[in-house]
């Protein structure tokens, strides 16, 4: 059987090319071979012409994938980036919740929230160009190679924040004097140990180039012309143009998609190149993108710029460690690195608290394969994104308070260290077929049932128990049968 | 010997209506509710909430002044002071309403966005509606506004001054207009080419709600005349039409907190514990929710101590509490100060106070400050109802309940305390916040407690009903806000139950 390579399996970076106006730089001349692969590139001594997207596609090389059509490589690229929005939202949600009531936590939530958005901007982008909407996850690769960095659940602590700066950041020689003085021994301290981080934002970069029109700079995003990337490489018609009069989530649609609480998270309808570009040039400046023009948003503050207020804030140093431990998982979920929840009843709970973000998955999913100019579809698509909400907003916010106010192991406590949810996939593989969707989200919500079950049997405490028969009377209001 | 004089409430609440003359006054003793206002003062619970031609009444807030008096031992003695016999008190109100021309509320994180305008291609000198009032003083006064205030020009009407009988001032708001008629409204609306409209920001709409400081000079024969300047303030907010149940933090808590008050170390269950319990009971009346039923309403066992049973009951409505109410209600936080005080009568550290009829409690200016506070949600500040976020801010505080006169940073924003400043950030128009953001999911909601989500259409109903029935979008909550009915107690006096009343026939459940 041909093993199908994941999307990201496909990119392959570009060799980096020559800076032969480069000075080396005072990282490079510490010997470290790796280190050199990093440059600090100033602005007298890189042409102007680069930019400072040009100096990190220098640095990392320009991603590609080889073969394919440039319709092919945007749809390749776009399901990787979707899978690595998914991933990491998930990974700052888990950081946000795992400091409490720090200030911290809202200002790491409002940066998930917005990755929410941009994966739900992803999701139009990817239906625009012809190719159906994506939930995978990027840890769901056999063997991710282009990760920003290894999946994993971790708690907000100085290494991990210094990781997201690492995923978030422009280029050195764009930011303040102040951050770059932060990042430099952060880069050299990543680099001496040999992890490469490739910035997400440059995969935002190719497709920008890929959805221009043609080799023109653009007013918005001028740079992206001037990078060296293959020229005339565009993509011509979008197969899938129409979605945004149907499929694809609109702003606009009542209150479905919860548009008030973006969040400012980029949420747009994609139904014209314009539109797809004005979409890649906003997620890209929001959260990952190594870009300098100016945006629509000029304060909206980036998330690296988010990251590294909080990494520069005297009170983050003096957070007291967190008790939450790194990559929980339960028995038969595996993780050789992780932590065995073996509470039998928070156990019980992050089971029920996987199923019901698997739930939440399957049914926005399950809501954007419905038309919503149809009179019959938009009330099932209505009801299946109702659910997500429900899921998001109600389950998983009040599973996660009994999970963490249990201890992760047996016999343990919580201040020695807290169990907390594990965000397990089980494998899941979202069909693209509407009636196929319907008969997962039922298998899900048997599934679920059978999980609250055990956890009632687990003998919760009054609130937990209230909280689990509240999910169950819900179940039953979905399938009454 | 000093004297003191302090104008109370700190914070005053009045509410929009579009009752021509027809009022009543914000609450003023803790526990008791709006008031009728009468000619001797006497306490008495506001009979209804529209007049008799179906109009919603507005609500005034009452200012009144209290002289604090410390003798030689340090002991202080208060009293209030009216008009006559010499005696004048001279009011003076700034208001505004500078909503259209703030920045897009985004979220808690950012109340204001000041990079992005809601009105970013009109003038702010045009978009601010800013009336000026002359003084007010005597008996039974009355002065509008001259000029009135204006938004692009046109009038709006953000209320008038009144005195009472003994010359205390009554600040009623406006009528609830919203407008204008002909532009989108709403999440995801917009007007082609520009930014998406959101439930809290819709170019190119005003509304009429508006807040500012309240001054005044007291003129007792023999005594220096005293000048206090923006020394209280006032909040023109939306209707409450759930006015006997409260927010479980209401803006007391918040802003009590916000100015240091510390909690007692022994809480008292009647005073401290009971006002959260009962305010979680109560969003039976207006929401659904399975959460709210759940809450026990054995008063007498919470507040029993050194009883295995009491003690668990204790136990498992502090998680309810703690855990479940806190995830039902949205963008909801207890105060650290709620925290002790539950926290600590669930171990068993309170005062065993019940007492199931309480008598009517005096007029204090404590409880004038607690009862006008105590009306208004302190949670889910997304952006509010009355107040957002910013009355977290302890620098707003120059003492409890008092806005600071001295400029202050929030949320990396500078705050010059100046008329419209509380309510800028508020929806704008509110009709939209109130018509979207019932509920954030069918399991979590927002304030129930003065923007009713299910009720009961009458004593003998089984089953709750819609309360925007036959309200199908945000157009029609502004054109029929004054149809919608107010959740009142039936019968009238009882506690409850509370129930649905003098909702407009042209808006029937169906």
């Amino acid at each position: 059987m041909v093993r199908q390579l994941r999307p990201w399996q496909k990119i392959t970076w570009g060799k980096p090319r020559p800076l032969a106006t480069l000075r080396p730089s005072p990282l490079a001349s510490l010997g470290n071979a790796v280190a050199g692969f990093w440059r600090t590139i100033t602005k007298a001594t890189l042409p102007s012409a680069l930019g400072s997207l040009g100096s990190a596609l220098d640095a990392y090389g320009s991603p590609t994938v080889p073969g394919v059509s440039a319709l092919e490589e945007a749809q390749i690229f776009l399901s990787a980036g979707a899978e690595v929005e998914h991933a990491l939202l998930v990974e700052y949600l888990y950081a946000a919740w795992s400091l409490g009531t720090s200030p911290f936590a809202d200002t790491v939530s409002t940066i998930a929230i917005q990755e929410m958005c941009h994966l739900i901007t992803v999701q139009n982008l990817l239906m625009f160009v012809g190719s159906q909407p994506s939930f995978s996850r990027q840890d769901q690769d056999e063997a991710p190679c282009l990760d920003p960095f290894p999946f994993s659940l971790r708690p907000l602590a100085k290494a991990v924040l210094e990781d997201f700066l690492l995923t978030e950041m422009p280029p050195l020689e764009s930011m303040i004097a102040g951050d770059r003085v932060t990042m430099e021994p952060i880069l050299r301290s990543h680099s001496s140990q040999g992890n490469t981080v490739h910035p997400v934002g440059l995969i935002y970069a190719k497709l920008y180039w890929l959805f221009q029109e043609d080799d023109t700079p653009t007013k918005d995003w001028p740079e992206v012309a001037r990078s060296g990337f293959e020229p005339g490489r565009h993509i011509g018609t979008f197969p899938g143009a129409a979605s945004g009069a149907t499929f694809q989530a609109d702003p606009q649609e009542g209150t479905t998609w919860h548009f008030g609480s973006t969040a400012q998270g980029v949420f747009e309808t994609i139904d014209s190149r314009q539109a797809a570009l004005r979409a890649i040039f906003e997620i890209a400046a929001q959260g990952e993108g190594p870009v300098s023009a100016p945006t629509t948003q000029p304060t909206e503050p980036s998330h690296f710029r988010r990251f590294m207020d909080i990494y520069q804030d005297p009170t983050f140093a003096g957070l007291s460690p967190s008790n939450w431990p790194i990559n929980p998982y339960v028995a038969n979920q595996g993780a050789p690195s992780g932590t065995q929840v073996t509470h039998p009843l928070a156990a019980a709970l992050c089971r029920v608290f996987d199923r019901r973000y698997q739930i939440l998955l399957a049914s926005l999913r399950a809501s954007l394969s419905h038309d919503r100019t149809s009179a019959q579809d938009i009330i099932i698509r209505t009801k299946y994104a109702s659910w997500a909400f429900e899921e998001m907003l109600g389950s998983l916010k009040a599973l996660l308070g009994s999970i963490s106010r249990l201890p992760c192991q047996q016999g343990g406590s919580v201040a020695q260290r807290a169990a907390a949810p594990t965000f397990n996939l089980d494998g899941l593989a979202l069909p693209n077929n509407a009636a196929d969707l319907d008969k997962v989200l039922l298998q899900l919500h048997q599934s679920a049932a059978a999980d609250i079950n055990t956890a009632l049997a687990a003998r919760p405490d009054a609130s937990t128990a209230f909280t689990l028969k509240g999910m169950q009377q819900t179940d039953r209001g979905r399938f009454p049968n | 010997m000093t004297k003191e004089y302090k104008i109370y409430p700190g914070i005053g609440i009045s509410r929009l209506g579009d009752s021509p003359d027809s009022f009543f006054l914000s609450p003023e003793l803790p526990g008791l509710g709006p008031l009728e206002l009468t000619a001797d003062d006497s306490p008495k619970s506001v009979g209804n909430y529209k007049d008799a031609n179906g109009f919603v009444r507005r609500q005034a807030a009452r200012f009144r002044i209290f002289e604090f008096d410390t003798d030689g031992t340090g002991r202080t003695t208060s009293r209030e002071i009216i008009s006559g016999s010499g005696t004048q008190i001279e009011w003076r109100v700034e208001l505004a309403n500078e909503k259209s021309a703030a920045g897009k509320f985004i979220n808690e994180d950012v109340p204001e966005d000041t990079a992005k305008l809601r009105n970013p291609d009109v003038a702010q000198s045009d978009l601010v509606i800013k009336p000026v009032y002359a003084p007010i003083s005597g008996a039974n006064q009355t002065v509008t506004a001259s000029p009135d205030g204006k938004f692009r020009g046109q009038a709006v009407y953000l209320g008038e001054l009144r005195t009472d009988s003994k010359g205390r001032l009554m600040m009623l708001g406006g009528r609830g207009v919203s407008g204008p008629r002909d532009l989108p409204i709403g999440s995801g609306s917009g007007i082609p080419g520009h930014p998406h409209n959101t439930f809290a920001n819709n170019e190119g709409w005003h509304d009429d709600v508006a807040d500012g400081p309240i001054s005044a000079t007291i003129h007792i024969p023999g005594q220096t005349d005293q000048v206090l300047t923006n020394a209280a303030w006032v909040i023109v907010a939306p209707p409450d039409y759930a006015p006997y149940t409260n927010g479980i933090t209401t803006l007391y808590d918040v802003a009590s907190f916000a100015a240091g008050m510390k909690p007692p170390a022994t809480p008292s269950f009647q005073n401290d514990v009971l006002p959260i319990l009962k305010a979680a009971a109560g969003l039976r009346w207006v929401s659904s929710l399975a959460i709210w039923t759940a809450i026990s309403t054995d008063y007498l066992q919470l507040s029993t101590k050194g009883d295995a049973t009491a003690d668990q009951l204790r136990s498992d409505t502090l998680g309810l509490l703690l855990n479940n109410v806190a995830s039902t209600l949205a963008n909801f936080r207890f105060t650290d100060n709620q925290l002790h005080v539950l926290n600590n009568w669930a171990n068993g550290n309170f005062l065993s106070d019940f007492d199931p009829n309480p008598p009517t409690p005096p007029l204090t200016p404590d409880g004038i400050d607690r009862a006008s506070l105590s009306q208004a949600v302190g949670g889910g500040f997304f952006p509010g109802i009355e107040a957002g976020i910013l009355m977290t801010s302890p620098d707003m505080y120059s003492a409890p309940f008092r806005v600071t006169n001295k400029l202050f940073t929030f949320k990396g924003v500078p705050r010059n305390p100046h008329a419209g400043l509380i309510t800028r950030n508020m929806a704008c128009p509110w009709q939209s916040d109130f018509f979207e953001c019932e509920k954030q999911s069918e399991t979590t909601v927002w304030w129930p407690a003065q923007r009713p989500i299910e009720v009961f259409v009458d004593a003998t109903a089984q089953t709750q009903r819609p309360w925007t029935d036959s309200i199908p979008t945000h157009q029609a909550l502004i054109d029929k806000f004054s149809k919608l009915g107010f959740v009142e107690p039936l019968p009238r006096g009882g506690p409850e139950p509370l129930v649905e009343a003098e909702r407009d026939p042209s808006i029937p459940h169906p």
